[in-house]
């Protein structure tokens, strides 16, 4: 019985793998908002969030204005139940942020999805546009120890995600914390030949759309538990070699 | 949260493009994708952050 319900869940854990492997995020067809609200901002930005290993639910997040000459963007529409509509009542949300200066930070509370069931916690969306740094973030399916954010940039200098100012440009972020996971570079863009570099990787999922990396905020992997890098490079006769890594730290 | 640790690119090295094949281990309870991640092999200071 123990190992027919193993093999059970060896083929479960197969399957949703198989599909996260397919899916094609720069593909994916994106549903249409139908119905807008009228919007106070001269131009709304947008961004799309994606839910789950087979990237199903979709949520537009779309910036506005609480009135049309606000210096900042202080409402953020959430298509949190992904019919392509935006309610007032339940999907539109004020900052609580100062509207003047800083970062503005738009709570959206606990988030289910309508696709999986799954409930994740504490969605929530950060914007600071003159840096600019764009940030979504959630518990995901409600563990503070799988907290996953994005967009992050491969390095810091050159800002974070933006949101863009149509829906066809928005960048896609994806929120999967089931894997199977990808991985982003931090800095180390170049790496000195002959020299010990310290590669330092995110652990999450590629979005779409420029610094769009999802990656797990906490300590997810045990620790001890390396990450392989292997190093594929050309050596000074044409050859490929390989050389293999272990990444045991964290920081 | 990054993962980290120190790498050495040999001596042999040709200067240019070349890849990190970055992945799980076989034995983690988490499952990954061989993820390519592109370095620049550069003579001398890498000049990184």
């Amino acid at each position: 019985m123990r190992r027919a319900i193993g093999f059970m869940a060896l083929l479960c854990f197969a399957a949703a793998a198989t599909a996260a492997e397919k899916v094609d995020l720069a593909k994916l067809e994106r549903q249409k908002l139908t119905a807008l609200p009228k919007l106070n901002a001269e131009k709304p930005l947008y961004a799309l969030a994606v839910f789950g290993p087979e990237a199903k639910t979709q949520v537009w997040l779309v910036l506005d204005k609480s009135k049309a000459d606000a210096k900042k963007y202080d409402v953020l529409w959430a298509d949190l139940n992904g019919d392509g509509r935006l309610d007032p009542d339940r999907e539109r949300f004020e900052t609580k942020s100062n509207r003047d200066v800083g970062s503005q930070i738009f709570e959206l509370g606990d988030f289910t999805d309508p696709v999986t069931k799954d409930k994740h916690t504490d969605f929530e969306v950060s914007i600071d546009l003159e840096r600019p740094i764009c940030m979504l973030r959630l518990n995901w399916k409600g563990k503070a120890d799988l907290k996953m954010g994005g967009g992050y940039a491969p390095q810091g200098d050159s800002g974070y995600m933006r949101f863009a100012e149509s829906q066809s440009e928005a960048p896609l972020v994806w929120f999967n914390g089931d894997g199977p996971f990808r991985f982003q570079r931090w800095y180390s863009a170049k790496m000195a030949i002959g020299k010990e570099e310290d590669l330092k990787l995110f652990l999450g999922q590629e979005g779409v759309g420029k610094h769009t990396f999802c990656a797990f905020t906490g300590y997810v992997l045990p620790e001890g538990e390396p990450v392989n890098a292997t190093l594929v490079y050309t050596d000074k006769e044409g050859k490929e070699k390989r050389i293999s890594f272990e990444l045991k730290e964290r920081c | 949260m990054l993962y980290h640790g120190p790498v050495r690119v040999p001596e042999d090295a040709r200067p240019g493009k070349a890849v990190f094949v970055c992945e799980l281990s076989k034995k983690s309870a988490f499952t990954s994708l061989p993820t390519d991640v592109e370095v620049e092999l550069v003579a001398g200071k890498a000049d990184n952050e």
